[in-house]
């Protein structure tokens, strides 16, 4: 099959062909899910080194299922996402909670933030302010509002019902808007 | 209301901020990543070669152990071998008619004098 029809083969295929041999079929998930995954993981984590070694874990996990993997049932991104997700739960209970000097500090050089550097302190703000959520919630409003996903597919990932989700999501802004409002004023956020 | 509605773009305009950050992997990252799918399918591949060598080698391990080992196995095959060999051979010293075997109420006679040399074993006896 030519490399440009399998670019836009589902990732589900792409992992039978895995399973079946095929070489390409790994390059070509590793570059359409290792990113995404490495994403979730740092935003879930905080903590780029340990956000690298739960994505080669979930992506080995990956490797090692494709052989049972039952087409039809679940996509592979939502697979993903749940190994993820349960990955860096684990780590961030083995932690014992983050205090903010843990999180590695982020450069931010300049005294005055421009457009670039605002969108940044933005970020590492954000970032802060969800490990110091409850993981469930942080995981839930992460999904939601980072990932964009849609409520019944948060709910497949975190194995609870939608009311749950809503739920979860509602609680988590509620105190990252008390967090950020109060950040604002002291970094001087320009809106 | 517009306290709420302030938090809400507030938040959505940090939400954005993070989600426009994503860092890609880097170069070794992605190279373990591949270095593991490539282990994982040789694993795979290794295995599923030696179960398709494997299949005669189980065969016969399943019938020695139905056997109980090899000296049942030579026992049947001899039987089999003997039994082939009855089957094929020259049938005469054999009774080859009912007629030959008489059996009536009190006595039993067994008659095979097709073959002169098994005269003596005529028999008489009461049932």
């Amino acid at each position: 099959m030519p490399f440009d029809d399998l670019d836009s083969t589902p990732a589900e295929a792409l992992l039978e062909r895995f399973a079946s041999g095929d070489p390409t079929a790994s390059r070509i998930l590793t570059t359409r899910l290792l990113p995404r995954v490495l994403a979730h993981a740092q935003r879930l984590l905080g903590h780029p080194a340990e956000a690298e070694d739960v994505a080669q874990e979930a992506m080995l996990r990956l490797w090692k299922i494709a052989p049972d993997w039952r087409q039809g049932e679940a996509k592979v991104t939502t697979w993903l996402y749940r190994v993820t997700g349960n990955l860096c739960i684990d780590r961030l209970r083995r932690r014992g909670g983050v205090g903010l000097d843990e999180v590695p500090e982020l450069e931010d050089e300049r005294p005055g933030p421009a457009d670039g550097m605002q969108a940044k302190a933005r970020a590492d703000a954000l970032q802060t302010a969800l490990t110091h959520l409850p993981a469930r919630q942080a995981q839930a409003v992460i999904l939601r509002h980072i990932e964009e996903l849609g409520n019944p597919e948060i709910a497949e990932i975190m194995d609870i019902s939608v009311e749950a989700v809503e739920s979860l999501v509602a609680r988590g802004k509620r105190s990252l808007a008390e967090k950020l409002a109060g950040q604002r004023e002291a970094l001087g956020y320009q809106e | 209301m517009t306290e709420n509605k302030d938090k809400s773009d507030l938040l959505a305009t940090h939400f954005k901020a993070l989600r426009d950050r994503a860092e890609g992997p880097d170069e070794a990252l992605l190279a373990r990543v591949l270095a593991d799918a490539d282990a994982v399918q040789a694993a795979t591949a290794a295995a599923t070669a030696q179960r398709a060598r494997a299949p005669d080698e189980n065969l016969l391990a399943r019938f020695l152990g139905v056997m109980d080992g090899w000296p049942a196995a030579a026992g049947l095959v001899t039987a089999g071998v003997a039994g082939l060999w009855i089957g094929v051979s020259d049938p005469g010293g054999l009774v080859t008619s009912s007629q030959d075997m008489l059996f009536s109420q009190g006595t039993t006679n067994l008659s095979l004098d097709s073959d002169p040399a098994l005269e003596f074993l005529e028999l008489d006896g009461g049932l």
